[in-house]
């Protein structure tokens, strides 16, 4: 039994409104899509949508109150709140260095939380 | 005791197209350059976008905002570019004599070249004039962003956007990934001002509401915003009988920047009434020979990336300009034609290839942009979708230049 | 700190603050009570900032008379207190030949109240003053001026407060009981005891005539709206221009006032409100200023536009009676020791330092106190880097690092400034407090780029951030620390966040 679901596609400023249909893990047609390139964006959209989660999280002894943090891959967009709990009440120790790894492995995803700015201490 | 000195390049503004023309004007030859920001650190607004996206026209990745500024200021300090930090231009003459204040006094600075990269401020609530009262709580998306993500003080609880400006949209995220509730966002105009990727993954991603042609018609709450009376609209008109009120503790504005030329002006710098910035030609001089501006004072800018290219070709062309004593005059006049709001440079030398960049009036499909000289169509390059949300940016050859005094750049067919 | 006072002033406005410092020259103890978070929130700091000469008003009323006497008093204050003032004149503009007569009788008064010159201007010397005014004919009064409304009413009370007299903040007066020397006044800070009361409430006054047993005034609250035009076109005018005054009308008409920091006021509209704090603005109103200033003013543009603000008139005259209603500054028999200052509108400004002299006269006849002797004159805040010159700013920060350091760029506010004005002498600390003293986040980007520096600031002279207010209790900039928005405490210290 096939459904069909509309996905605008973002790899560039024509953002079409993609027309799906699909069955199980598979695309079996798309319309509306004025290029190929909407379809490896719309397929990751439909069976594997990620994202990179960027936030920041509150230093200890720092001479900035934050530090600004990155996944250094995409994780599954529907664990991107529970990755946000699960940071919840976290604290770093000042100095932090661009390119350090806060969280190895967050929540499992196997994308690591690195930090995206130098914090020296206070 | 005013102190005293010279430079051969002097930069105002630190953020990522100061930092990128103060690097590039040192590669390229001048003697010294001196970069002045007025913040305890490079990197201008960057600092403040956590989020990622940039770099992906220079780099072919996406950084963070605070990573792609640490990349120019490692590139401004191998270059040996001299930086005053919490350091502010009080004035720039006409003759390029800057006057400097900070805690180590008032200095002036006579500089051979001047690169203007002051960069914009955020339209706040008086200019657009929002009736009502007058509480704590509406802020602009800037600011918001600035405490949240640089202070680590949240505004609010429960808030509403006004107007989907990409600084918006990303605060939507932002605040809803840290807790709090984006009741909507409002769009006066029948699109979005930001940028689709935005739309889909700031506010589809956390099922937040777009409301467009829609607007604040009041602001409630005598000490602190308590809610806003949403209206649709019919052009810039409420229409009667469609408001609503919606709850809220927080008012948002991201509706427009504005770039910040009061220096400019001072140096007798001519301003482009669209873009709100310097007139330039293709080497980003502007009228007053020996001063260049680039990235967001000269016009507002989607991307960092082509701020930062942009910004190359100023210090590049500041640092010739030294050397030489003047640069090519640039003869040949560029033309606004239908469909656009304004095309930048205005006018150029023919001796360079040059990247145009240009803003559409409304959203269109299967359109082309049209480049032409006495009827003889120069380039002609289709596009399948036009936004006033995204910069469209187009190359013309070296040879397209030849035999022509004047272009005519226009959405065509 | 006494409870027991010799004089209670209710209301610090301009007029409640300038008697205030009339009586710090003497050997009295004095409290302000002031409902507000700060003095100048109401009318007195949300005016046209003029020195009127006196042209509009009745020869022979009280108005007359004060106004007069305060606008020749009215340069010297401000000069000791370091407060703006430019005497820059008024145009009062005749559209066509209709309007003249009017013009003449408006002379003819003015000379009759005392103002010292008034001349009667053509076309032509019209567009020689000012080239971007269109006009038939014009009143031309050299010598009125212009000021910084709120700038002059916190100068007054803190140079009160330098010199003993104690400005309580945030303490309305719900009742007034006793007799005179044994006065009782209710606020939610506790009980003031006073010999002598001044009713300088404004828009209050009527009402705090009521609380002490006097129904004799009711006020109509006038709301007048104002726009701001940006500074890079406040050189469209250099003199106030302002129309001839509609017949039978509330105000002056809409006029178009420099402001002594360079931006262009359009304003204010007139409209009988219920609410006398209903300072809302609105989009017919703002369309209307802009129209009918763009009659003598055609190059005003509406995207010059930076804010728009209301100040609410305390009128003693209703919509229906419009017409004139005189100031009423009167000790009631029947209910003596209270000095009641009712319906001070329009020109209360100017008259405010004659209205201290005569208010002041009438306490020192019934106490005959004693000079105070170690009286201090002048201000004591940081120095307006922005209206100096190179040389003296130079000076300034060669002595002072924290002049070198510019917090609010739009309008050239520097830290030694930020500082002064959160140190202020009476305990001020709204994010607006600092804004009327410092003039930061007034400019083009109202606050979005100062704000934050100037919130750092705050905090680290001790504010708590969760304390941090924009006008008063309630009116919080933050409802918590960004970490702490999922956790629901305050990431810094763990502890819990207020309730809000």
């Amino acid at each position: 039994m096939s459904e069909t679901t509309t996905i605008v596609c973002v790899v560039c400023p024509v953002s079409c409104a993609v027309q799906v249909e699909f069955e199980g893990n598979g695309i079996i047609r798309t319309d509306h899509n004025q290029c190929k390139l909407a379809l490896e964006y719309v397929n990751d959209e439909l069976f594997d949508p990620r994202r990179t989660l960027t936030t920041s999280l509150a230093v200890d002894g720092g001479a900035k109150p934050l530090v600004s943090v990155k996944t250094d891959h995409g994780i599954p967009k529907h664990r991107v709140m529970e990755a946000m709990q699960s940071l919840s009440g976290l604290h770093v120790q000042a100095p932090v260095h661009i390119g350090d790894v806060i969280v190895p492995n967050l929540i499992g995803t196997g994308a690591d939380l690195v930090a995206t700015r130098n914090v020296a201490a206070a | 005791m005013i102190k005293m000195r010279s430079a051969d390049v002097a930069v105002i503004g630190g953020g990522p197209a100061g930092m990128a023309a103060a690097a590039a004007a040192k590669e390229a030859g001048a003697g010294s350059v001196i970069l002045i920001e007025r913040d305890e650190e490079l990197g201008g607004v960057l600092n403040q976008c956590i989020h990622d996206g940039f770099g992906t026209k220079v780099f072919k990745e996406a950084l963070t905002g605070p990573e792609y500024a640490a990349i120019y200021a490692d590139k401004v300090r191998d270059a040996e570019v001299e930086t005053r930090l919490e350091a502010t231009v009080l004035e720039l003459t006409e003759d390029r004599v800057l006057t400097v204040l900070s805690e180590e006094g008032m200095e002036t600075i006579e500089a051979g070249a001047v690169v203007l990269a002051m960069g914009c401020r955020e339209r706040p609530r008086g200019a657009i004039g929002i009736p009502g009262s007058r509480p704590a709580g509406v802020y602009t998306a800037g600011a918001v962003q600035n405490y949240m993500n640089l202070r680590n003080l949240a505004v609010g609880r429960r808030v509403v956007i006004l107007g989907s400006g990409d600084i918006g949209l990303i605060m939507a995220r932002r605040l809803t990934l840290e807790g709090a509730e984006v009741a909507c966002v409002a769009e006066i105009l029948p699109y979005p001002s930001g940028l689709a990727r935005n739309v889909v993954q700031c506010l589809e991603d956390f099922n937040i509401p777009l409301f467009l042609n829609t607007t604040v018609a009041e602001i409630h709450g005598a000490k602190r915003v308590e809610g806003v009376t949403l209206a649709s609209v019919s052009g810039m008109d409420v229409i009667p009988g469609t408001e609503r009120f919606v709850p809220c503790d927080t008012l948002m504005l991201s509706v427009g920047l504005i770039p910040e030329n009061e220096l400019s002006r001072q140096a007798n710098v001519s301003i482009d009434r669209v873009t709100a910035g310097p007139v330039v030609d293709d080497a980003f001089q502007t009228s007053n020979p020996g001063v260049f501006a680039c990235g967001n004072v000269l016009q507002v800018h989607d991307i960092v990336d082509y701020a930062t290219m942009e910004a190359e070709i100023a210090g590049r062309s500041a640092a010739a300009y030294v050397a030489d004593g003047t640069l090519p005059e640039a003869e040949i006049q560029i033309k606004v034609g239908d469909g656009l709001r304004y095309v930048l440079p205005s006018h150029v030398s023919g001796l360079d290839a040059v990247n145009f960049t240009m803003r559409v009036t409304k959203p269109d499909q299967n359109r082309a942009i049209v480049f032409s000289s006495g009827g003889k169509v120069l380039r002609r390059l289709k596009q399948q979708a036009l936004s006033p949300a995204s910069m469209a940016r187009v190359r013309l050859g070296k040879a397209r230049f030849s035999d022509t005094r004047e272009i005519l750049v226009e959405v065509g067919d | 700190m006494t409870d027991k006072f010799d004089v209670a002033i209710i209301g610090g406005g301009v007029v409640g603050c300038a008697i205030a410092r009339a009586l710090s020259r003497f050997q009295l103890d004095v409290v302000v009570l002031e409902r507000d978070v700060d003095v100048a929130r109401g009318t007195s700091g949300k005016n046209s900032g003029v020195a009127h000469t006196g042209i509009n008003v009745p020869t022979g009323s009280l108005k007359a008379k004060l106004n007069v006497h305060g606008a020749a008093m009215f340069e010297s204050l401000c000069r000791e207190l370091d407060v703006p003032y430019k005497q820059v004149g008024k145009l009062i503009v005749a559209l066509d030949e209709s309007q003249v007569p009017d013009l003449e009788s408006m002379q003819a008064r003015g000379l009759a109240n005392g103002v010292p010159v008034l001349d009667i201007i053509d076309a032509d010397e019209i567009k020689r003053l000012e080239p971007n005014i269109t006009g038939y004919a014009a009143v031309h009064a050299p010598t009125a001026a212009i000021t910084c409304p709120y700038s002059l009413t916190i100068a007054l009370a803190e140079s009160a407060a330098e010199n003993g007299v104690e400005v309580m903040l945030e303490s309305p007066v719900t009742a007034i009981s006793g007799e005179p020397g044994d006065f009782t006044l209710t606020t939610p800070k506790g009980a003031i005891n006073a010999a002598l009361i001044i009713n300088s409430a404004g828009l209050a006054s009527g009402e705090v005539a009521r609380m002490a047993g006097v129904e004799r005034w009711r006020i109509f609250p006038c709301r007048g709206e104002y726009v701001i035009l940006d500074k890079s076109v406040g050189d469209m005018i250099t003199r106030m221009v302002y129309p001839v005054p509609p017949k039978g009308g509330a105000g002056l008409g809409i006029h178009i006032t420099p402001t002594v920091d360079g931006n262009i006021l359009l304003g204010p509209s007139t409209d009988y409100i219920e609410d006398p704090e209903d300072v809302d603005t609105t989009v017919d109103v703002r369309k209307q200023l802009l129209k009918e200033a763009s009659e003598f003013l055609p190059t005003i543009n509406p995207r010059d536009v930076i804010t728009a603000y209301s100040g609410v008139r305390p009128k003693l005259t209703s919509a229906s009676e419009g017409g004139f209603g005189d100031f009423v500054i009167e000790e009631v028999p029947e209910r003596p020791g209270i000095m009641h200052l009712v319906g001070i509108e329009s020109p209360g400004l100017t008259a405010a330092p004659a209205i201290a002299e005569m208010v002041a006269g009438w306490v020192t006849d019934k106490l005959s106190p004693a000079v105070r002797p170690d009286f201090k004159e002048g201000a004591h805040t940081a120095k307006r880097f922005r209206e100096q010159s190179r040389e003296v700013q130079t000076s300034l920060v060669d002595n002072d690092p924290d002049y070198g350091r510019v917090i609010c760029r739009c309008e050239l506010v520097t830290r030694r400034e930020i500082l002064s004005a959160i140190e202020n002498r009476l305990g001020a600390r709204s994010i607006n407090s600092i804004k009327y003293r410092s003039r930061s986040m007034m400019g083009r980007c109202q606050g979005g780029f100062c704000g934050p520096r100037i919130v750092d600031l705050l905090i680290e002279e001790g504010v708590p951030f969760d304390e941090l207010n924009l006008k008063g209790d309630g009116s919080w900039m933050f409802f918590d620390t960004s970490k702490g928005l999922r956790e629901g405490h305050d990431s810094r210290t763990g502890e819990a966040v207020i309730e809000r």
